[in-house]
């Protein structure tokens, strides 16, 4: 009967990855490349969509249908106290500045964050 | 005696409020004019008062979400329908003469009308959304809110930039909330918090009194008048949720019954309700944190769970949480286990009632529509000489 995360979105399509990477939330050299990871054993794409996890209260069900190309507010729809949550997350971890990162972006610019950004954001640090 | 003309906007929940303060202008003796879409405001309004009608089209970006919705609301409805009825509305201060405007916040026509004619205006806040500056930690945001305004400011002929903040008047800002509800927040002396203005709606037809369990815990869940498309996925979860408790709860779900799924005995679905009648009556509302929906429910000492889908209504759940007169869930996720526990934690633990009572107590205090009345009275009374600039 529930339908998830995606469930009750409107019409518009979910997000599709780029056609020319498989991304999954496995340790995957391809992602960390593409995101431009430091150390492949530390995975920071599988740590921040943990963290998406708790800051949204989510299952695994629902963490392993996130990925790099995911957007941050039309697919996940996360709300400020959320964001707020994983700014505390993410500089504890990586001692990066979410919302300083956050701050200076519009409308347009918030709108097309993925999981990717805030990724780079923690192995650019 | 003074004369307000109230600049409005074609959304019930921004009206019904207006409509609260209009009636009490009246029966302090005032007199009151409209300026909004007359095929919107007539039904509300009555066939004697006097309304100066601005028109109406339709507006794009009613079912986006997230920054999108945020992004409709200014591109999509508040500028182009202040550009929109920006004449209407200065013909209608040049011809009504007002002692003062009633600006509903983000009706803009009617502060950069009253702005030109050197009237004074109050801006009246039905909404979460600009009060407590909710982006002044996202300046480029802030920023592109003021460029909307300023655009409008261009559109109406004014020079320069604003010389004002379109959304919040110089002379009175009259705000639907109390810092009960919004926490400490240091607003400026020309700021009245005066609680929710509250009226019941005229009985219509497609309004149900529901019939109430005696012996039953009463959960009315409601996620309000534009979001019904969205709301079946939400309605088959609350569904799931409750199910294991139709023993002890009755549930109202006020909505179109096309969305909502089949439901069992201890579940009514009612299309409307005279929420005033209710609401004393009932334990819990399961809403999604629209201003007046939370409001009413607060001013009856309800505790809310409080499901956010866009625009303030996050703010309102962040506000309603904060407070402790309620829990917030995600609309868009919340899975049935999860809804049950809040439901069950507002109408089991008293602490919830307990701080809903606080916030109750403190919107009696505020005096309402009445207490509004007052503070425009005082407006327009100083401002009756030719003294006032803008």
């Amino acid at each position: 009967m529930d339908r998830g995360w995606l469930g009750n979105r409107p019409s518009r399509p979910a997000t599709a990855p780029p056609t020319d990477t498989v991304w999954t939330v496995e340790p995957n050299p391809a992602a960390a490349a593409a995101t431009g990871a430091v150390a492949a054993d530390s995975d920071p794409l599988r740590e921040i969509v943990a963290m998406l996890r708790e800051v949204t209260g989510e299952d695994e069900a629902w963490a392993s249908r996130v990925n790099p190309a995911t957007l941050l507010d039309q697919d996940l729809l996360l709300e400020s106290f959320e964001v707020a949550d994983l700014h505390e997350r993410m500089r504890a971890r990586f001692d990066v500045d979410l919302l300083g990162f956050l701050a200076n972006r519009d409308l347009d610019g918030i709108l097309e964050l993925r999981v990717a950004d805030l990724v780079g954001l923690a192995v650019d640090r | 005696m003074s004369r307000f003309l109230l600049v409005t906007l074609p959304l019930s929940g921004h009206v019904h409020p207006a409509l609260a303060v209009a009636r009490a202008l009246a029966d302090q003796g005032h007199e009151v004019a409209w300026a909004g879409p007359e095929g919107f405001l007539r039904p509300l309004v009555g066939p004697d008062a006097v309304v100066y009608p601005t028109g109406l089209r339709p507006y794009r970006g009613q079912r986006d979400l997230g920054a999108r919705a945020l992004k409709a609301v200014w591109e999509g409805f508040v500028v182009p329908y202040a550009k929109f009825t920006l004449r209407a509305v200065d013909a209608a201060v040049r011809d009504y003469q007002p002692d003062a405007v009633v600006v509903d916040q983000h009706a803009c026509a009617g502060a950069l009308a009253a702005h030109r004619h050197g009237v004074a205006w109050a801006t009246l806040a039905p909404s979460a959304m600009e009060l407590t500056r909710p982006f002044r930690d996202r300046p480029a945001i802030e920023a592109w809110i003021h460029r909307n305004l300023a655009s409008l400011w261009a559109a109406a002929d004014l020079p320069g930039e604003p010389a004002v903040d379109l959304r919040f008047s110089p002379h009175l800002v009259v705000a639907l909330t109390t810092t009960a509800l919004t926490g400490p927040v240091p607003f400026p002396d020309h700021y009245a918090l005066v609680g929710p203005a509250l009226a019941e709606r005229p009985l219509e037809p497609a309004m149900v009194r529901p019939e109430l369990a005696p012996d039953r815990t009463r959960v009315l869940i409601t996620v309000g008048t534009i979001a019904q498309d969205l709301a079946t996925g939400f309605h088959e979860r609350m569904l799931e949720a409750l199910e294991p408790l139709r023993d002890w709860v009755q549930a109202i779900i006020v909505s179109a019954p096309a969305s909502v799924p089949p439901v069992p005995d201890h579940v009514r679905v009612v299309p409307r309700v005279p929420m005033l009648e209710v609401l004393p009556h009932l334990d819990a509302v399961v809403c999604h944190g629209g201003m007046n929906t939370a409001c009413e429910s607060l001013a009856h000492g309800v505790p809310l769970v409080v499901a956010p889908i866009k625009n303030d209504q996050p703010i309102i759940a962040e506000q309603v949480a904060r407070s402790g007169a309620g829990i917030r869930v995600s609309f868009h996720r919340t899975r049935p286990a999860a809804l049950r526990a809040a439901v069950r934690a507002v109408t089991d633990d008293p602490s919830y009632r307990d701080a809903a009572g606080r916030i109750q107590a403190s919107f009696a205090a505020a005096g309402g529509a009445a207490a509004a009345a007052k503070r425009l009275a005082e407006l327009a009374a100083r401002s009756a000489g030719p003294s006032l600039t803008p």
